[in-house]
């Protein structure tokens, strides 16, 4: 049964929910923001046909408040609901909220969420299709005791995981018996926070593994067809920051035999609509199923720059119960993309996150650079989201190129008023062993070094003393009638009068 | 003595004012153009190069500032802090105190470390959960824990003091 789609809710905030309402004004699709009352300024909001305010501003009483959200979706007809990536995208409860609300979900059933969502599930389902997984329990363990016994059995490093979600929250990599006890209190805990939920499992850990995944699309009619892989293999504590396509140490024939069996993966969960499956791959070019991501990814950008296809356009597509508008042998890849993961932290403190106003944005723009921004200068990074401001995704007929590029986008990138990471993705991108294709999820704790970023150049330091000595100068002549008006900037004034 | 003293990244310099296109550094004649907006924008054309910076915070003689993406923190001292400052000379305390302040608002969830208790340069102090992570806060400096100034599970703004070394 098709059924067009012509209004649209975006379950989600930020870059996100932007990009979602980007593709519909391409499909004249309406479109409808949800957003908490601290982001109420921000662009995705602005740019929607419709907005309302969900509540004040933790993720519980507005993005994850199903209720609510189904609510607004009834009261404005939409016809579907997009949940973005992160908050409730994974969540079977809501998705089958939607669909007896008589919404369509764009995403997959709450079925193939349930089956593949929960690693451990996942992991038995993709197993007995004869796909390869990483020695693991397939089952939460209940106490500290099985994490000992499958670490004598094994042997470590093993790696403790969140069975109700991923992003590198409630996961601990544990090298010793020793510090056992202590990452799997931490690693419960923080999974309680994120996911509500604090099962956790074991599996043995890769060293040196390579983290690449396969985008993958299915219709309602058991087709499924892969768009290649993402290289994501540089991270931070399980955070990607650099992806990139292809990887380089894919070879055609090994990208047909991981495209396959990602596929199939997906098939034998009977999964419908857009998904990721993640892949470890050794230094021998094994590759080992790790879990599949039941939603848009953050970094799909990557996959549409060499494929030419809008994924969400792909999911709107499916959800409308069409066929998929591709098969394999039309998906051609054409040249590299990579794409920088622009983050509110602080490189120097250890990748603090970083948050206030951004009190200048300068972006990077210029052929053959996309850049998926959630915020304008003005806005606030607040402590209640994730830290991401923005994803700079560079194109190039050759990765050379691209990362040419990437350097050149990240060189006029100019943000201030919070931290950022801009300068250390621009001293990855330059690094040897990154140029080289020669790393793995190992290289930010073993290469990088915040002392190594900084631009301490003479010339600098000379011009910047000269400016904050006449800098201190002048303030002392205005000091008197430049007090009076310290309480608020005239600058935020300014910003502000253009909303009322 | 020069009309100021800035110290940035363990580099000092003497900094004299001639007029709004002159300057001395060092002793060496320069010359610049600068121009501040409202905001705290600053443009300083010196050498062959344009230099685009904003001035985040001022506080006595610290001023902190963003250029490039990188932010630095600059020691400006005039002539009454330099005369100041030789004179304190010698009267500071032999240890002094450094203070462990929050990096931003969030739950002390756990309290690593105990009063008396030795710490290096890079041990954890706290974990601090913030934006559903929890962070470690790690000293930067060797030291003795002095004070414990927060309890576990409870909220911190964003510059409470946590702990204080000697």
């Amino acid at each position: 049964m098709i059924k067009k789609i012509s209004k649209i809710l975006i379950a989600n905030r930020g870059e996100i929910a932007l990009r979602v309402i980007r593709t519909c004004k391409d499909l004249g699709i309406k479109t409808v923001s949800i957003y908490s009352e601290i982001d109420r300024y921000l662009p995705f909001v602005m740019l929607a046909d419709e907005a309302y305010c969900i509540g004040h501003a933790t993720p519980a009483e507005t993005y994850l408040n199903k209720q609510k959200i189904i609510d607004i979706a009834l009261k404005s007809k939409v016809d579907a609901i997009h949940p973005g990536y992160g908050f409730l995208s994974e969540n079977p409860e809501f998705s089958k909220m939607v669909q007896d609300s008589g919404i369509i979900f764009i995403g997959p059933p709450p079925e193939a969420i349930k089956k593949m969502g929960d690693k451990i599930l996942a992991r038995r389902i993709v197993s007995s299709a004869s796909i390869p997984i990483v020695p693991g329990t397939d089952a939460p363990i209940h106490n500290l005791q099985e994490a000992v016994d499958f670490g004598k059995k094994y042997g470590y490093p093993i790696l403790l995981k969140a069975a109700g979600g991923g992003g590198g929250k409630g996961m601990r990599i544990v090298n010793f018996e020793s510090e056992l006890s202590a990452a799997f209190r931490a690693a419960q805990s923080e999974a309680k926070t994120a996911f509500g939920d604090d099962r956790i499992y074991v599996e043995k850990y890769l060293e040196n593994p390579r983290h690449i995944e396969f985008q993958i699309l299915c219709d309602n009619f058991g087709n499924g067809i892969h768009l290649g892989e993402r290289e994501c293999s540089i991270q931070r504590r399980h955070q990607k920051i650099i992806e990139e396509s292809p990887s380089v140490i894919i070879t055609p024939e090994l990208r047909e035999k991981m495209g396959y069996a990602a596929v199939k993966a997906a098939l034998s969960a009977n999964y419908i609509n857009a998904g990721t499956i993640e892949f470890l791959v050794d230094k021998q070019s094994n590759f080992y199923f790790l879990e599949m991501n039941t939603r848009l990814q953050v970094e799909h950008p990557v996959t549409e720059m060499i494929t030419n296809i809008d994924i969400v356009r792909e999911q709107i597509n499916i959800a409308e119960g069409n066929r998929l508008s591709y098969s394999q042998d039309k998906i051609n890849f054409k040249g590299h993309a990579i794409e920088c993961r622009i983050y509110a932290e602080d490189y120097e403190q250890n990748f603090m996150p970083s948050i206030g106003t951004i009190k200048k944005l300068y972006p990077a723009s210029g052929a053959f650079i996309r850049e998926d921004r959630g915020v304008n200068e003005g806005n606030e990074i607040s402590i209640y989201y994730d830290p991401m401001i923005s994803k700079l995704i560079a194109w190039g007929e050759t990765r050379e190129i691209a990362i040419n590029r990437m350097l050149r986008a990240l060189e006029e990138y100019k943000i201030s008023g919070i931290r950022t990471n801009i300068n250390a993705c621009k001293w990855i991108i330059q690094n040897k062993k990154f140029v080289d294709g020669d790393f793995d999820t190992h290289f930010i704790e073993n290469y990088f070094d915040p002392e190594l970023v900084k631009n301490k150049n003479k010339d600098i330091l000379k011009a910047l003393a000269i400016l904050t000595a006449v800098y201190v100068n002048n303030q002392k002549s205005v000091t008197n009638h430049s007090l009076k008006d310290k309480s608020v900037s005239k600058w935020r004034v300014k910003k502000f009068e253009n909303f009322r | 003595m020069s009309d100021f003293l800035v110290k940035i990244e363990n580099n000092t310099y003497s900094i004299d004012i001639l007029d709004t296109k002159k300057v001395k550094v060092n002793d060496e004649e320069f010359e610049y153009q600068l121009n501040f907006s409202d905001n705290g924008e600053c443009v300083l054309n010196f050498g062959n190069k344009i230099y685009d910076a904003t001035i985040l915070s001022h506080n006595d003689s610290l001023i902190t500032l963003a250029i490039n993406n990188d932010v630095f923190e600059i020691e400006v001292k005039d002539k009454t802090e330099q005369l100041l400052e030789i004179f304190n000379k010698g009267r500071e305390e032999k240890f002094k105190d450094v203070v462990i302040k929050a990096p931003m608002p969030g739950l002390v969830l756990k309290i690593l470390v105990n009063i008396g208790q030795k710490v290096e340069k890079g041990s954890s102090l706290l974990i601090l959960e913030a934006m559903k992570m929890e962070n470690e806060i790690k000293s930067y400096t060797t030291g003795v824990v002095k004070e414990i100034r927060v309890q576990e599970k409870t909220s911190v703004e964003k510059g409470d003091v946590l702990i204080i070394l000697e």
